[in-house]
């Protein structure tokens, strides 16, 4: 055991450091679920991507650096750290990207996989359905085979970015006669498609950020079908699992936030000395999670680097992120006491509102990536063994 | 940056669970709580001959020279076990407390006889009662910034019955003298005692997270045999949503106890952040573990009779012992300048 960083290690992490703080935008911009923030996000992707720090652990032949994964997990810390925009195709190079590594041909990894590094094909997510949410593998949106194309028709709800998305990732039932998991493909559906049909609808937060897709025919390439036709729930369950486990959501985030929080603490305590324990021991208790997920994943990550593989228990790290950074922020709410209500525009708001913006995307956590009642059930059947039924 | 065990160290944890099994089975542990025994002796040699008293100890007494990182799992295996020897005052806390003290050869004969388990040490903080007084022959006592080693007879023992019958807690009255002193330096002996303190968290919150591990153990294996309306209790939902709450608690405690323990073995900087932290989530898991599998188990749990009770009670004194999660955070606060 070592848990000190090699001189390696240390170098990448200076040079993200510097790079990050000479390059951010001292501006703040548009959300970038507006569609004027969605391009201002959209070319921070390219700038990222020229200086080869938009996907830093991928092979350089698509863009990255065949950085290790600890170097990856410095830099997502250094990346939050340094308070740079967030990651407009996030969906695409943390969800899809891994799958196509698993599951794509050769040709599909060189079509794809650049100009999503790059910014140029930002990626929505064309799962859920409105009658299919917690049991996915209900889902009834059809992909009929035709010559060279697939037609498809359907809904498909809650699809984060999928109003300006240039691609959407869906799971298709291409065997209509089938039931549940069988029948079901893994179908890349281009956003200008013909016949498709996208509606916004406002988050929470009363940013634009979902969408409703509507497909009335659409006929999609079939060389878009990623894994074999009917294959779709395997290949669905590799991008479940970066969801679940340390793509999407690496601790950098929530470390960058347990920081701040003790920052507004020590801000809050001098100007309001009576500001009660309880509060002084929820920042503890935030700052401590935040640790405990980073040492969980540095050790969840050297054995994967030993060859090891992450399987059912990464529904124990999605539950554990996603109450994280709810506490996280409601402890900031707590301290803000009247001001925590203030949202971005309000003259009083501290730090422009970030942190009811913060609390309002965490709450979504418990939901997005599985319910964490469908991941306590599944480490309760698939990490102890308890049984289904 | 490399967060992963040698195999040499993960095969003599496997070792010393292999014999826990044998020589500290739920049988053995309820036979030495109802005879009243201050040890269980053929428990006490295994130990000493596979290693363990000495594990801490230098190889020129015969000790196998062990860091905390070395024997982090070995207190973890003692905690799954039950083991109420006090393993850890003897090997973690004393041996290498009077090795550390100034006093060149003069007490190696006594850790010689420590480290093959002939003689038996335990330890006290002042104004704190000693785990396993009865059976051991010195006491290491610190009392006004000094630290006394204090042969056994001379002291006057008087028993505190603790909830957990295997621990056996005792107050301790006994007169200083300058035979007495171990360490004359008040800031060695000071500086001494917080690093006692620290190997305590660790070695505790070690021993925390085996017992939840166990306590979870034995109630994922209850709910699928105890049957009712027709099923195992284990397919509800309730259920299966408290175990998977106690697995993510130890889940995450877990690496957090190892990093405190890489951390003293290193002598690193965080050592002091790191050991409370791992030390207040070994707290909260095992806390968590003894209220749902006590919930999970039903009545039967709330027994004498079946063996839940004896981790249910380590989970309990264990949780606060060297300090429970709000002295935890109060600690964590002092590091943090909160």
């Amino acid at each position: 055991m070592d848990l000190f960083f090699d001189s390696d290690e240390k170098a990448f992490r200076d040079e993200i450091r510097s790079w990050i703080n000479e390059n951010k935008p001292n501006e703040r911009w548009a959300p970038m679920d507006t569609q004027s923030g969605f391009e201002q996000h959209r070319a921070w992707e390219r700038k990222l991507f020229e200086a080869k720090w938009s996907v830093p652990n991928w092979p350089s032949k698509y863009g990255g650096r065949d950085c290790s994964l600890i170097e990856w997990l410095l830099y997502e810390e250094e990346y939050y750290l340094s308070g740079a925009p967030g990651r407009v195709n996030t969906n695409g190079i943390t969800l899809l990207g891994p799958t196509l590594f698993s599951w794509g041909t050769e040709e599909q990894k060189d079509r794809f996989l650049p100009k999503m590094a790059s910014g140029d094909e930002i990626w929505a997510q064309g799962w859920s359905e409105p009658d299919s949410g917690s049991d996915l593998a209900s889902l009834k949106t059809t992909a009929i085979r035709d010559g060279d194309h697939y037609v498809v028709n359907g809904q498909k709800t809650w699809c984060s970015r999928g109003a300006w998305a240039d691609w959407i990732f869906c799971i298709v039932r291409t065997d209509p006669t089938s039931e549940r998991h069988a029948g079901l493909s893994y179908l890349l559906v281009p956003g200008d498609t013909p016949g498709l049909i996208r509606r916004p609808v406002s988050r929470l937060d009363g940013e634009p950020a979902f969408a409703e897709l509507f497909f009335d025919d659409c006929r999609v390439d079939a060389q878009n079908l990623l894994g074999d036709e009917g294959a779709g729930w395997s290949v669905a369950m590799a991008t479940a699992s970066s969801e679940r486990g340390l793509n999407l959501r690496a601790p950098g985030r929530f470390l960058a936030a347990a920081n701040r929080l003790v920052e507004l603490y020590r801000e809050t305590i001098e100007r309001n000395p009576l500001l009660s324990v309880a509060i002084r021991d929820q920042v503890i208790d935030a700052y401590v999670n935040a640790q405990a997920y980073r040492y969980q994943v540095f050790q969840k990550a050297t054995m994967l680097m030993e060859g090891g593989a992450l399987g059912a228990e990464a529904s124990y790290m999605k539950l554990f992120w996603s109450e994280l950074d709810i506490d996280i922020h409601a402890s900031a709410l707590r301290m803000l006491s009247e001001r925590g209500e203030l949202i971005e525009g309000a003259p009083d708001a501290e730090d422009n509102g970030s942190w009811m913006s913060g609390y309002l995307f965490a709450l979504a956590g418990p939901i997005y990536a599985g319910t964490n009642e469908i991941q306590r059930n599944i480490v309760a059947e698939r990490v102890l063994g308890l049984p289904r039924k | 940056m490399k967060f992963s065990f040698e195999e040499e160290q993960l095969l003599f944890a496997e070792a010393i669970r292999e014999m826990l099994k044998k020589f500290c089975s739920p049988e053995i542990i309820n036979h030495f709580t109802e005879s009243d025994s201050a040890t269980i002796p053929e428990l006490w040699d295994s130990l000493s001959s596979m290693g363990v008293l000495g594990m801490a100890a230098p190889a020129t007494v015969g000790g196998l020279e062990m860091s905390d990182e070395d024997f982090v799992m070995i207190m973890e295996e003692l905690g799954r076990a039950g083991c109420p020897e006090p393993v850890m005052e003897h090997a973690v806390l004393s041996i290498p407390l009077i090795e550390e003290c100034n006093n060149e050869t003069q007490y190696t004969d006594i850790i010689e006889s420590a480290v093959s388990g002939g003689k038996r040490i335990s330890i006290g903080l002042e104004g704190h009662y000693v785990v396993g007084a009865d059976s051991a022959d010195y006491l290491l006592l610190f009392q006004d910034d000094l630290l006394h080693l204090v042969a056994s007879e001379s002291i006057e023992l008087q028993r505190q019955l603790s909830v957990d019958a295997s621990r056996r807690l005792f107050s301790v009255n006994w007169e200083s003298s300058s035979d007495t002193i171990i360490e004359h330096d008040p800031n060695k002996a000071r500086s001494l005692m917080e690093k006692t303190q620290l190997r305590a968290e660790v070695a505790t919150a070690a021993q925390s997270i085996g017992v939840a591990g166990r306590l979870l153990d034995m109630t994922v294996q209850y709910v699928q045999e105890r049957n009712q309306f027709g099923k195992p209790v284990g397919v509800n939902q309730a259920i299966k949503h408290h175990l998977a709450d106690t697995g993510k608690a130890i889940e995450f405690a877990r690496p957090m106890v190892y990093r405190a323990a890489w951390s003293l073995s290193e002598d690193d900087n965080e050592k002091e952040l790191a050991v409370h932290m791992g030390k207040l989530l070994a707290s909260k898991a095992v806390d968590l573990a003894c209220k749902t599998s006590l919930q999970c188990h039903g009545a039967i749990a709330y027994t004498l009779e079946y063996d839940l009770q004896i981790w249910l009670k380590k989970g309990l004194t264990l949780s606060s012992s060297w300090g429970d999660v709000y002295s935890q955070r109060e600690r964590i606060a002092d590091c943090l300048g909160l």
